[in-house]
């Protein structure tokens, strides 16, 4: 064995282990994210990775308006998958819900619904399911027909004589829930999903607006985390801050040449997602590059706040990665918000890319216009103000 | 900074500081220092590494917020007034702190931006020209020699013709020719009225200021001018022409009454303590002893102290400033 190790081999290699753990053990940060990454990350896993859909937010058009149909509703929010969250009078307004995306689901039910639900022939509601997520809308799919059967099993429950054949049973079994026994039908209430905006349930039409999203928050987040912290790194720092530059000019002359790089980069991903993978563009370009640069702007301020507590490139990279992760599980992006458990919601909530991502879906997949989400574009334009805030207040001008 | 500006400050110190600390944890870099230098000098610290100069330095400039005691620079309170200071104040820090993917001359027009000259064309030309970087200005510093890299560093620190400049170690690492231009640009500098305070570790560079302060472990040593600051140390230094100067070395360290001995060239030079009788009377008796032990022949004289002897004496620990107050 010796032969084949020169001399001193092992010795030199033990004294560079020892010098690494050394330096690694001084770099509290790295230890720190050494314990906490893996905890961090088994948790939102744990939390995120979760295919069940529950609680869509649901507009409900009951024009039966009877003791059966509120039944049937009831029947729907027990499956946990539907909660009603909006009254609407017509069709017409549940779309416009729908495109707005203040539901992502809703329940018509037809004035004969009633009647058709006794004779037992053709009793249908429709449901009409925000496809631009596959996920959820196949989730919605497969609760309404397993609803459906359950329905169908309960009926058939209540067999009296196990000798008459199937249809007879079902007729008499039909008339004890207030059918008439003369119709015969497999299913006495058919539950019709249709699917808005994605009709083929493209996974791609999904992802590219969200994707759009996710690369900014990579660029973005890093470009600027590493800003301060390089110049403080080069020894630059100490020209810097000698100078009578403000704390607020530097911050904002830093941001802004990330600002037009990361239009850019919308407009890269754009043409390829509506040319590669034909992506729909149903709203206005407008509205999603104004969206974007709330976002932009948000992102770009966060990594300033990265930049001014952080003391090395390395450092700052580990933190954008850490704000990375969650962005990624929480937000929706890969797993459907609704299938989240509340505190993951929350969490998601306070990310800037969650509500990019509702506003980009909007604008394209459903064609709805910016203001109708104002509410989203408030958080992003909240967020920067307090980024820029804290990264001012956090910058340090002077070197002890 | 306009003329009349300048002469209001003639006869205020430029820098006042009193009972000035900086602690970092344990350790007191700057240990209540008490300084005043005059508006037009050119002012010099001098001391080992971790003296505190760079500290010091720091905290004129408003970098660093003193643990203790008061620091006023061109009459402002530092760091609370540092904003007002920084336009009429100019700061080469000891590491070099312009952009190394910038030119020369982009670099400038930066520097110019900040310091809020408009327009600043004129005067970047004007910086290019005066600092010889002409035909730099398409170059990265990455590409430029030391002195070159320093020089350029001197024109950033002075593009707003600021009525102070504080220099970290300019020319550490460039060669004596780049040290002298780089020291005459310094002089052109104050004879239009810049007060200029510059650390070395280079003692022709030292005996060149007007006024010097030796520091030592955070502390003030010794301060006034290269000459008064010989003067505290003569007699006391002898030198020694003979062979085996490692034997006669290690010899004389022997000696009570020897502080230091170092060899140039072909001799021995050779410090003696404060506490030891005049340098001609210790000549005698030592050229006795070097005879005894076989490293003869010795020519010896006596000669003036310079400021390397005093430096020497003082990291050697000496308080030199009892020797001043006697003398």
């Amino acid at each position: 064995m010796k032969r084949f190790l020169p001399a001193g081999f092992v010795r030199r290699i033990s004294s560079v282990t020892r010098k690494e753990v050394r330096q690694l053990y001084r770099d509290r940060l790295t230890m720190g994210f050494v314990v906490f990454v893996p905890l961090v990350q088994l948790i939102l896993f744990g939390y995120a990775i979760n295919q069940d859909v529950r609680r869509v937010s649901t507009a409900l058009v009951d024009r039966a308006n009877s003791e059966v149909s509120r039944r049937m509703v009831g029947r729907l929010q027990a499956t946990q998958t539907f909660r009603v969250t909006h009254h609407a009078d017509s069709e017409v307004q549940a779309r416009s819900l729908l495109r707005q995306g203040e539901v992502r689901a809703a329940i018509l039910i037809p004035p004969d619904f009633d009647r058709r639900y006794r004779r037992g022939r053709g009793a249908q509601i429709a449901i009409l399911v925000d496809a631009s997520d596959p996920v959820l809308a196949r989730s919605v799919r497969t609760s309404a027909a397993g609803l459906s059967e359950v329905i169908e099993h309960e009926i058939q429950l209540f067999e009296v004589n196990p000798g008459e054949s199937g249809a007879l049973r079902a007729s008499r079994n039909r008339g004890r829930f207030g059918l008439e026994p003369e119709l015969v039908r497999e299913r006495p209430v058919e539950f019709v999903v249709l699917s808005f905006f994605n009709p083929q349930l493209r996974t791609a039409v999904f992802v590219v607006p969200a994707l759009l999203g996710v690369i900014l928050t990579t660029t973005m987040i890093l470009m600027t985390a590493l800003a301060l912290v390089r110049e403080r790194e080069r020894g630059t720092f100490e020209f810097l801050i000698a100078t009578p530059i403000k704390r607020s000019e530097l911050m904002i002359g830093k941001i802004l040449p990330y600002v037009v790089i990361g239009i850019l980069q919308i407009l890269i991903i754009l043409a390829a997602g509506l040319v590669i993978f034909a992506v729909p563009m149903e709203g206005s370009l407008f509205d999603l590059l104004l969206a974007s640069f709330f976002f932009i702007l948000a992102n770009l301020t966060l990594g300033l706040v990265i930049s001014s507590v952080t003391e090395s490139q390395l450092q700052a990279t580990q933190l954008s990665f850490f704000f990375f992760l969650p962005s990624v599980l929480l937000s929706g992006f890969m797993f459907p918000f609704e299938a989240m458990p509340d505190p993951a919601q929350w969490l998601g909530e306070l990310l800037p890319l969650t509500h990019y991502i509702r506003l980009t879906r909007g604008i394209m997949l459903r064609g709805a216009p910016l203001w109708t989400q104002w509410l989203e574009v408030l958080w992003l334009l909240v967020f920067f103000a307090a980024g820029l805030a804290a990264s001012i207040r956090l910058f340090r001008r002077r070197l002890d | 900074m306009p003329e009349e500006a300048r002469s209001a400050n003639k006869g205020h110190p430029a820098i006042r500081t009193r009972g000035a600390t900086k602690r970092f944890g344990e350790l007191t870099a700057v240990d209540s220092l008490d300084l005043e230098v005059d508006s037009g000098e050119v002012f010099g610290f001098l001391g080992p590494n971790g003296a505190g100069k760079s500290t010091l330095m720091r905290m004129l400039m408003g970098l660093m917020k003193p643990t203790e005691g008061q620091v006023e620079v061109l009459g402002l309170c530092m760091p609370e007034q540092a904003d007002a200071l920084r336009t009429r104040i100019g700061y080469m820090a000891q590491r070099f702190s312009l952009y190394q993917d910038l030119t020369v001359e982009e670099n400038l027009e930066f520097a110019a931006e900040v310091y809020g000259i408009s327009p600043h064309r004129e005067r970047v030309e004007e910086a290019l020209h005066e600092f010889g970087l002409q035909e730099r200005r398409k170059q990265r510093p990455a590409t430029l020699s030391g002195g070159w890299r320093q020089r350029l560093a001197l024109a950033a620190a002075n593009i707003h013709r600021p009525e102070l400049l504080v220099l970290d170690e300019p020319t550490a690492g460039v060669d004596p020719e780049n040290r002298r231009l780089f020291w005459d640009k310094l002089f052109l500098l104050a004879a239009r009225g810049t007060t200029i305070l510059v650390s070395t570790h280079y003692m022709d560079e030292a005996i060149r200021c007007y006024r010097l302060c030796m520091m030592r472990r955070g502390r003030k040593a010794i301060e006034g001018r290269p000459a008064e600051l010989s003067r505290a140390m003569s007699g006391r230094v002898l030198r020694l022409r003979l062979e085996r100067l490692d034997e006669a070395a290690a010899l004389l360290r022997q000696v009570p009454e020897v502080s230091g001995v170092a060899q140039i060239g072909g001799s021995l030079r050779v410090l003696m303590r404060p506490d030891a009788p005049p340098s001609q009377q210790m000549l005698a008796p030592l050229t006795d002893r070097l005879m005894e032990a076989g490293l003869g022949p010795v020519d010896g004289s006596s000669v003036e102290a310079n400021l390397e002897d005093v430096f020497v004496a003082l990291t050697h620990g000496e308080d030199l400033r009892a020797g001043e107050e006697a003398a």
